[in-house]
């Protein structure tokens, strides 16, 4: 689903390049948690994935189609965004003019693919089902986020980007969001990249991943990871 | 102070970090001032005008000339008379000259505009080096230059007339070059000789019966002065005696000498005693005559001016609230960390002080810059409109800023008070709560209140200030209800976009929540297009009915102008004449229709009486706006029961509407009051004079102090002291028969400040030519003997009008017939030596286009400050928008991300801006329309005691739209085609 070959990248020549060959495989339904020090480039890896940013050599592929090649003009790589891509923010990022169900509907819309009944079905296991009409300045974080993860989920991507999806959510609110985010990808048969400081979040995915370097390692066990960063 | 000065400093820094908002209150801050210090200075430079006008010239002294009008001064006696002692007289020659404005593109054209001035040699050589009588040293010496540049005229010149000899003109004496003369006009003179080409061709002069010409072909660069008199031109004596101007054996006879001190009668025995002759001395006390700049011109730039006032307040309200907005986390910390609320607000306000202090020195000079760019227009507009001289003003600097800042401060502060004190008392951000939207129900019950009210008010309203309190409360009270229908459309345009655009689907949900941050760039919006759309339409309506009026009542094909006393003007017979006679009278009381006594009013009226052909085209020509329905069944009170329309057909005020029996009984009531008016039992009056005394149909004047005018030419004030003398009543005299002052109806008289009477043409006495040429106006129609004064084509003509067929004979464009006619009466004229060269003969096309463009003069500063505004209003908006849309970028960023592309969010947000700008130019439309209604019946009725039909013309309100989605539009074009969000994943949307 998602292959990353020898992916570099570097924000100024004489530093040493913050991803360095870099290589990930992800299939689909699968998930990947990817941990790592503040400054460490789990942001930039996530911009790239997404076609925010263009690394300095190596390849994207998703679905098979590279989003790195320099032929691709700017309305292809939005082309992607819009057909294969699901992101949840950290800051969920929802459109306050908008009420809940219009919030998630956008990105099935504007791919084209809406289909009430399966929003209404995601919205049913994300248990937002009841907020449909609410405007979001009547909803709390955690309702806000399930929501987020409803729009990044409604118009069936390939692969969905989430970066610190709890970071601004309260423990137990984290860890159902968390529960939420992986078994919807999970049920929905979507890749999942989440970049995340919680170890309970990241313990959570199939695979758990470190950017140590510029380079992903397997992290192993969550607390021998913890202890090791700490 | 510590703690202010250290709040201040953050407050900058703040400010700096997000520069966008402060920019803004400074752009409308430099406006509002820019517009403020136009206007200042626009009056200022009108009100020392009239100052300068008022003050004494050359001419206002003692003038010594020889007793005997044979006899000239000589130079040798002018020297003797100064080396004598008497410095204080200066010498000086007087003659006519034509100056002649030929057009640039098409010099061989003959057909140019002749402006005939007094050339004023004087002897400039005793103003040098010392100040006499408060006369300006460096005026004077302006003369002398081209005593030093003998060819080329001196460079600091505000215009030159440039002689352009026909080669016949230079082959009489060839053996003159052109040369240079510097000279003097009065400003007021100087503006109505706008062209830039003027020259002199020769002067046909008769001497001892023997005309010679004069050739004087002078490159004259001109200063403006008030030293000078009107339509004089003040040159050196030595450029006086140039050219082919025939002297005496180089005796240069001179016309006088002005004393520039008072002479007593010992110096004047003295001056004789060393002339040796006898001489005359004349003190005229007569000044310049004084233009005066009318209130309503002054009102009107005050109008526009606190229009523009008010939009950049709303301006810089938005800003400081959008800056306020995002403050708020950061103020609240600062209250959390220990400042007061107090030193808060200190901070707050000493922050806006600073924007003042840096706006305002920037919005002066561009005030100065505006009011010297509009200075030739004010110029010329004042010049022929009102008769007032325009000068650049002379002002203080400091205290004009002073003024400026004070203004701009306490209005600024009066306003910012509630939101400064409302943020500087957070303690904690409060939960951000769905503002719940009025209801349709209260929307609509709201609305129907506040028209309820306007309605209300409008009944009340019966002054100038209470008109202008009742616009300022009609453009509040819309600006409340566009703010309550804003969301309500915006809401409703939501719920029928299809959802399956999302794009555009979020663009309007997202316009109604900008409705609500935005409402008050949008009422600055709306207010500026409501006004424009008001005034244009105003404007329009005025035009419309002026030029149809004008169309109506210019019943002659052509109109001879001159000063000739009446009694010498000679046509043939075929040429029929209507002349315009004129006396002066008051109204000092009106007694009521049902015949009581007559109620003095408050203060006498000074009216004119004119007289009004009594002949089937001057009927024709009447345009009514009420009369007299019976001579029993008078209407009273209001004239809107009455009959409208004139005595031949329909006036163009009510054309429209009128059923045929309305007609049919209009038609009647017009034809009864016609006779009644040619039988003298009546007379017409204008608009202004009923309104100034509420007069209404069938009510009859008090009139007296019925005298001749005072005419630029004739002193008829001798006259009428002649007749007093003799123990007659003026009335008496000017009038055959007096006719009854009974008011039969009211006719509109657009752009007159004054009362009017019509009175029948007969009742003048035009037998004694004394008296006939003192009645005369200067004006007179003329036209061919008419087929209708046949008694076969009258009989035609009254069959046509009993059949409702309206004739308009008097209307057609000029042909060939009509140009061979103007040709004979030209050919009549210039045969009589008196006339020749003293009159204008204008076709009535002419004259029609010429009142049209005077019209349209009068209007071009309004426009100008009209589109001034809106072009402000509209250039904020956008940037408002612009500013709200930086706030926004993390949006756009998240609609980036979602995968719209940046066209498309770019499109999306000019979309969405252009919406809101126009649901507010669509509510902007019937509240213009309204304000035009307030404008002519109650701002103009009340200011200029006139009214006009209210023309609502789509193509004017289409255009006051257009202009201003034009002007958004393009403003937004620049910040949004270098917009480009940039995608953020940590980026984060402030709800």
């Amino acid at each position: 689903m998602l292959i990353i070959n020898k992916l570099k990248k570097s924000f100024s020549a004489s530093e040493k390049p913050l991803l360095n060959n870099l290589e990930l495989t992800l299939n689909s339904a699968e998930s990947v948690s990817i941990q790592g020090a503040s400054g460490c480039g789990k942001s930039t890896l996530l911009s790239l994935i997404a076609g925010f940013d263009r690394p300095d050599s190596g390849d994207i592929l998703i679905d098979n189609l590279s989003i790195t090649e320099r032929k691709n003009k700017a309305h292809d790589i939005d082309g992607f965004r819009k057909n294969k891509l699901g992101i949840v923010f950290q800051s969920f990022n929802l459109f306050d003019c908008f009420n809940a169900w219009d919030n998630i509907a956008f990105t099935a819309r504007l791919k084209g693919n809406y289909d009430k009944g399966y929003q209404q079905a995601l919205m049913q296991q994300l248990g937002i089902v009841a907020l449909s009409k609410k405007p979001l300045s009547q909803l709390s974080g955690g309702e806000q986020q399930r929501c987020a993860i409803a729009r990044a989920l409604v118009h069936r991507p390939s692969l969905v980007l989430a970066d610190e999806p709890t970071g601004n959510l309260d423990e137990t609110t984290s860890e159902s969001v968390a529960d939420l985010l992986y078994q919807t990808c999970k049920n929905t048969n979507t890749a999942l990249v989440v970049v995340t400081h919680s170890s309970d979040v990241a313990k959570r995915a199939d695979r758990v991943m470190r950017l140590h370097k510029g380079v992903l390692e397997n992290a192993g066990s969550n607390d021998s990871f913890v202890s090791s960063t700490l | 102070m510590r703690t202010l000065l250290l709040t201040t400093l953050a407050l900058f820094a703040m400010a700096k970090k997000r520069p966008w908002e402060p920019l803004l209150i400074i752009f409308a801050i430099v406006l509002a001032n820019a517009g403020l210090v136009t206007v200042l200075l626009i009056n200022e430079g009108a009100t020392q005008g009239e100052l300068l006008q008022n003050k004494q010239n050359l001419l206002t002294n003692s003038l010594v000339t020889p007793s005997d009008k044979a006899v000239n001064f000589t130079k040798e006696q002018y020297s003797l008379l100064r080396r004598s002692g008497f410095t204080q007289l200066i010498a000086f020659t007087t003659r006519d000259i034509t100056l002649t404005c030929s057009s640039e593109k098409n010099e061989a054209q003959e057909t140019k505009k002749h402006s005939t001035i007094t050339l004023l040699g004087i002897d400039s050589q005793p103003f040098l080096g010392s100040r006499m009588r408060g006369f300006s040293v460096p005026d004077m010496s302006l003369l002398q230059n081209s005593m030093s540049t003998s060819q080329a005229p001196s460079k600091n010149n505000t215009r030159i007339f440039s002689p352009k000899p026909s080669n016949s003109q230079r082959s009489a004496s060839d053996t003159f070059d052109a040369f240079a003369v510097n000279g003097l006009l009065h400003p007021a003179t100087s503006a109505k000789l706008n062209c830039h080409n003027h020259h002199v061709p020769p002067q046909i002069e008769s001497a001892e019966g023997k005309e010679t010409q004069l050739f004087w072909p002078a490159n004259i660069a001109t200063n403006a002065t008030n030293l000078v008199p009107q339509d004089t031109l003040v040159i050196p004596i030595e450029d006086f005696y140039k050219g082919s101007i025939n002297v005496n054996d180089g005796q240069f006879p001179l016309a006088g000498v002005i004393a520039l001190t008072a002479l007593n009668t010992q110096d004047i025995s003295d001056i004789e005693a060393i002339l040796g002759i006898s001489v005359s001395v004349t003190t005229s006390g007569a000044t310049n005559e004084t233009g005066s700049l009318p209130d309503s011109f002054r009102l009107n730039l005050w109008a526009m001016s606190a229009l523009m006032g008010v939009v950049a307040l709303f301006i810089v309200l938005n800003a400081l609230n959008l800056m306020y907005r995002t403050r708020l986390p950061n103020i609240i910390r600062f209250r959390q960390l220990g400042i007061s609320s107090a030193i808060l607000t200190s901070a707050l306000f000493t922050e806006l002080l600073l924007y003042c202090l840096i706006s305002i020195p920037i919005g002066m000079f561009l005030g100065f810059q505006a009011a010297t760019l509009l200075s030739p227009v004010i110029s010329g507009t004042f010049t022929s409109l009102f008769n007032a001289v325009f000068v650049n003003p002379d002002v203080n600097l400091l205290s004009l800023f002073g003024l400026a800042l004070f203004v701009t401060f306490l209005s600024l502060a009066l306003f910012a008070l509630v939101p400064v004190t409302k943020l500087s008392k957070a303690l904690t951000v409060n939960r951000v709560k769905k503002t719940k939207g009025a209801s349709l129900l209260f929307v609509l019950t709201s609305t129907l209140f506040t028209l309820l009210l306007l309605f209300a008010v409008e009944q009340v309203v019966a002054s100038t200030a209470s008109a202008l309190f009742f616009v300022a409360l009609l453009l509040l009270s819309s600006c409340v209800l566009v703010l309550l229908w804003l969301p309500i459309i915006a809401k409703a345009l939501t719920s029928i976009m299809p959802k399956r655009w999302p794009v555009f689907y979020y663009v309007i949900a997202n316009m109604h929540s900008l409705s609500g941050k935005t409402r008050l760039a949008v009422c600055a919006f709306f207010i500026a297009l409501t006004a424009n759309i008001g005034m244009n339409t105003m404007t329009d309506s005025f035009r419309n009915a002026t030029e149809q009026w004008l169309t109506q009542r210019l019943y002659a094909p052509f109109y001879l102008y001159t000063n000739q006393p009446l009694s010498k003007v000679k046509l043939l017979s075929s040429m029929t004449t209507t002349p315009l006679l004129k006396v002066e009278g008051k109204v000092i009381g009106v007694a009521g229709n049902e015949g009581g006594s007559i109620s003095r009013v408050d203060a006498p009226t000074k009216i004119s009486i004119s007289s009004y052909p009594v002949h089937d085209t001057g009927k024709k020509a009447l345009v009514l706006d009420s009369v007299l329905k019976t001579v029993s069944s008078t209407v009273s009170g209001s004239m809107s029961g009455s009959v409208s329309g004139s005595v031949s057909g329909l006036a163009p005020n009510s054309e429209k509407g009128t059923s045929p029996q309305n007609r049919l009984e209009g038609d009647k009531a017009l034809n009864s009051v016609w006779r009644k008016f040619v039988n003298g039992e009546g007379v017409f009056i204008n608009q202004q004079l009923a309104y100034k005394h509420d007069i209404t149909l069938g009510d009859t004047l008090a009139i007296s102090s019925i005298t001749l005018r005072q005419s630029e030419t004739s002193d008829n004030a001798a006259l009428n002291a002649q007749i007093a003398q003799a123990g007659s009543e003026v009335s008496s005299t000017v009038f055959s028969t007096m006719p009854k002052w009974k008011v039969l109806g009211i006719y509109p008289d657009y752009g007159n400040l004054n009362g009017q009477v019509l009175v029948p043409l007969p009742f003048f006495a035009t037998q004694d030519d004394v008296i006939k040429n003192a009645l005369y106006s200067g004006v007179m129609a003329i036209y061919p003997t008419a087929k209708t004064d046949k008694p076969e084509a009258k009989s035609a003509e009254k069959n046509k009008e009993r059949s409702g067929d309206i004739s308009d004979g008097l209307s057609m464009p000029l042909n060939s017939n009509d140009a061979k006619f103007k040709a004979q009466v030209e050919k009549v004229l210039d045969a009589q030596p008196q006339m020749r060269g003293k009159y204008t003969l204008y076709a009535k096309q002419n004259l029609l286009d010429i009142s049209m463009q005077t019209f349209d003069r009068t209007f071009v500063l309004t426009d100008g400050l009209n589109i001034t505004t809106l072009l402000v209003a509209g250039i904020a908006f956008a940037v408002s928008l612009t500013v709200l849309t930086l706030g926004s970028a993390a949006q756009l960023s998240v609609l980036r991300a979602l995968g719209v592309s940046q066209i498309k969010v770019k499109f999306a947000l000019f979309m969405q801006y252009m919406l809101l700008c126009f649901m507010s130019a669509l509510l902007a439309v019937p509240f213009g329309i309204y304000l035009a209604y307030v404008f002519i019946n109650l701002v103009n009725r009340y200011a200029f005691n006139w009214t006009y039909p209210l023309a609502i013309n789509a193509q004017v309100i289409v255009s006051s739209v257009g202009l201003s989605l034009l002007i958004v539009s393009l403003v937004l074009l620049l910040p949004l085609g270098k917009l480009k969000p940039k995608i953020d994943l940590r980026q984060e949307v402030q709800l």
